[in-house]
């Protein structure tokens, strides 16, 4: 089975594992970045505060002459991390500043993300104002995202890298139960899955899963034994008796037309039971070992030479319909015998002069689809989901016409090549059968 | 022909061994793998008939014995196990042909005549002639006497396969085998359909039926 880049989960686990990982890892860096942008800024406004404090000291003790003298001292210091000063007369006019704010409302201000500033009311409508440049924080904030981002990329990176190679290791283990149950699910009872060694949850399971294998496989074998011993017990004294009666019959005699009857009986009853045996042959999935590549179209002419002179002789027609290089992987003695049993089917109950159509065509969709249709009675509707069930008669009261295995045996044939089979009453009988693994 | 069966049920083995007898045939018998193995060395058979199932040493083990050892005498497996694996291995193994019980002793001499006459290593030739009857493969033509017949390809190949076996008989269960190229079972009597069909073409303007019927075993058509 193949599984697609996009939709397979070693795309898709270590994608997700990533994401996660650099989600987290970018609300963890958005945290710290706002964490450190507040603390500066905490930190610049509690100077700021601490300086107003001190300035409104005096100038309570000594009124606003020595409140211009200390903003003077200050602003003539050299510095160079100094505040920013500045005092406003009752008249809005700056009498004294270092700088101009755009506003000269009391409180705190963030001026342009480069300025911080607190103003206080004074008496007699003065007001002071006190800022601190925020040009480092803002190098800070700077450098700080730079690093994040730095960080992101490795964390990105590491987590793809590691995520491809965990879900790699991970969906390996899985990779190996699916492609043993795949060769297993195609008839080698003989897989298992191989343990790693690592004793982990991985080697439990598998080994869980080999003696689960171990016990199908000797069920199996059990069952085949079974098969072989009645074929062997029950086929040995058939054809000793089968001996005898051919003995008898060349001796001659009046005896001749019911030796010749009996043997014929004997025959029936060894058609049916190799029929029987061949369908549970066909279900134990052991013909897929030896599957090549089929060219079904080639397969459906040799089908109508075959049995064009039949259904001529039966005064229908047989018409094809048959797409050109179509292959399908598969056995080619029992694809045609799944067909050539329809077709057989079609002529013994589709009645003299039946109408047979087969068709062979790729669907739009991709699979291979076979479809037959006959111009016959059909079959009623409440049995059209029996008709494959061995021995099945419509109706009971009339004598079978044919093995009452025919249809059993399309439908094994079928299940083999992993097809899956239609029927329906439309102005006849159809049978459709669609290779789904054929895409 | 000289034939050897290795069987070890005694009437299975009278049952055979008569059969090929009457119909004038040599045969020698052995019941167990060792006496078989002894008797096939000597190559002097030109068909050996083996029962898979046999005491001291197996058919198949018989049979790569005596194919490592250069023995290339056709040989046909009988038995009472039919799957596919065993047929495989028959083959595989080196042998020639397969019946699987019960069968009907006609069914087994039309296979060990077919066999015999393969021995002789014919090459395999394309234009087949057998009394007024000219048959060229390659070319895809047929003639009897003056008159050129047309036949449809699954009518060729049946017709091929009963002039290349000209003289012996051949069972409905070869043609089914050898006209086409996989196994199938017919519930239908789709090969005497054909061959009616054949006969039709054939003999028309002419006295002799070509292809005749052998009751209980099969179709035969008759040497020069």
């Amino acid at each position: 089975m193949r599984i697609d880049l996009i939709r397979s989960a070693s795309f898709r686990l270590p994608l997700i594992f990533a994401g996660v990982f650099c989600l987290s890892i970018s609300i963890l860096g958005g945290l710290l970045y706002f964490q450190v942008q507040h603390s500066l800024e905490r930190e610049m406004k509690d100077r700021i505060a601490s300086e107003v404090d001190q300035l409104l000291v005096d100038y309570r003790q000594d009124g606003l002459g020595e409140l211009e003298h200390d903003v003077r001292e200050r602003t003539e210091a050299s510095d160079g991390s100094r505040l920013l000063y500045f005092i406003r007369n009752p008249q809005n006019k700056i009498i004294f500043d270092v700088f101009t704010p755009s506003t000269l409302e009391p409180g705190w201000h963030v001026i342009g993300e480069r300025l911080i500033v607190l103003i206080v009311e004074l008496k007699d409508g003065y007001a002071l104002g006190v800022g601190g440049e925020l040009t480092e924080v803002v190098a800070m904030k700077q450098a700080l995202l730079r690093a994040l981002a730095v960080m992101f990329a490795c964390a990105l990176f590491i987590s793809i890298v590691s995520g491809v190679v965990v879900s790699r290791r991970f969906l390996e283990s899985i990779d190996q139960v699916r492609v043993t149950a795949d060769a297993i699910a195609q008839g080698d009872l003989s897989r298992r899955i191989p343990l790693r060694g690592s004793h982990d949850n991985f080697d439990e399971l598998a080994k869980t899963i080999n003696g689960l294998l171990d016990r199908i496989d000797t069920l199996v074998q059990e069952v085949r034994n079974v098969a072989t011993g009645i074929a062997h017990d029950l086929r040995t004294p058939m054809a000793k008796l089968r001996n005898h009666l051919e003995t008898l019959l060349d001796e001659g005699g009046d005896r001749s037309e019911r030796l010749e009857e009996a043997i014929r009986l004997l025959d029936d009853s060894f058609k049916t039971f190799n029929g029987l045996l061949r369908i549970a042959e066909l279900d134990s999935g052991q013909h897929r070992r030896t599957f090549e590549n089929v060219d079904l179209s080639l397969l459906f002419l040799e089908l109508k030479e075959t049995y064009d002179v039949m259904v001529e002789e039966a005064g229908g027609h047989l018409e094809t319909s048959i797409e050109p290089a179509i292959a399908i992987s598969g056995d080619k003695s029992l694809l045609f015998q799944l067909f050539a049993n329809l077709i057989e089917n079609s002529l013994i109950h589709g009645g003299d002069g039946v109408r047979i159509a087969a068709k062979l065509y790729r669907s739009d969709s991709g699979p291979v689809v076979a479809a037959l249709h006959d111009s016959g009675q059909g079959v009623p509707k409440e049995f059209i989901d029996k008709i494959t069930t061995p021995f099945f008669k419509v109706d009971s009261s009339i004598p079978r016409k044919g093995s009452g295995l025919g249809l059993a045996l399309v439908a094994a044939i079928a299940r083999l090549h992993g097809a899956a089979l239609t029927f329906s009453n439309d102005h006849g009988f159809s049978v459709t059968v669609t290779f789904v693994d054929s895409v | 022909m000289k034939i050897l069966v290795v069987e070890d049920d005694a009437a299975l083995a009278q049952f055979i061994v008569n059969g090929f007898r009457e119909r004038g045939h040599q045969v020698e018998l052995a019941h167990d793998g060792y006496d078989g193995l002894a008797l096939a060395m000597e190559g002097a058979f030109d068909v050996l008939v083996f029962d898979r199932m046999i005491p001291k040493l197996d058919g198949l083990t018989l049979l790569r014995t005596i194919r490592n050892s250069g023995v290339n005498t056709p040989v046909l497996f009988l038995t009472a196990m039919g799957n596919l694996e065993d047929r495989i291995e028959g083959f595989e193994a080196g042998g020639d042909d397969y019946l699987i019980k019960p069968f009907a002793f006609a069914e087994l001499y039309a296979r060990v005549c077919s066999l015999g006459r393969r021995k002789i290593a014919e090459p395999r030739s394309t234009i087949l002639t057998v009394k007024d009857i000219r048959m060229d493969v390659s070319k895809r033509t047929l003639t009897r006497g003056p008159k050129s017949i047309s036949l449809q390809p699954t009518e060729f190949k049946i017709l091929e396969y009963l002039l290349r076996n000209a003289g012996k008989v051949v069972t409905r269960t070869m043609l089914l085998e050898h006209v086409w190229d996989f196994n199938f079972d017919p519930k239908t009597s789709v090969i005497e359909t054909h061959i009616s069909r054949l006969r039709q073409k054939l003999d028309s303007g002419f006295d002799e039926e070509l292809i005749q019927t052998v009751r209980g075993a099969g179709y035969i058509v008759h040497a020069n």
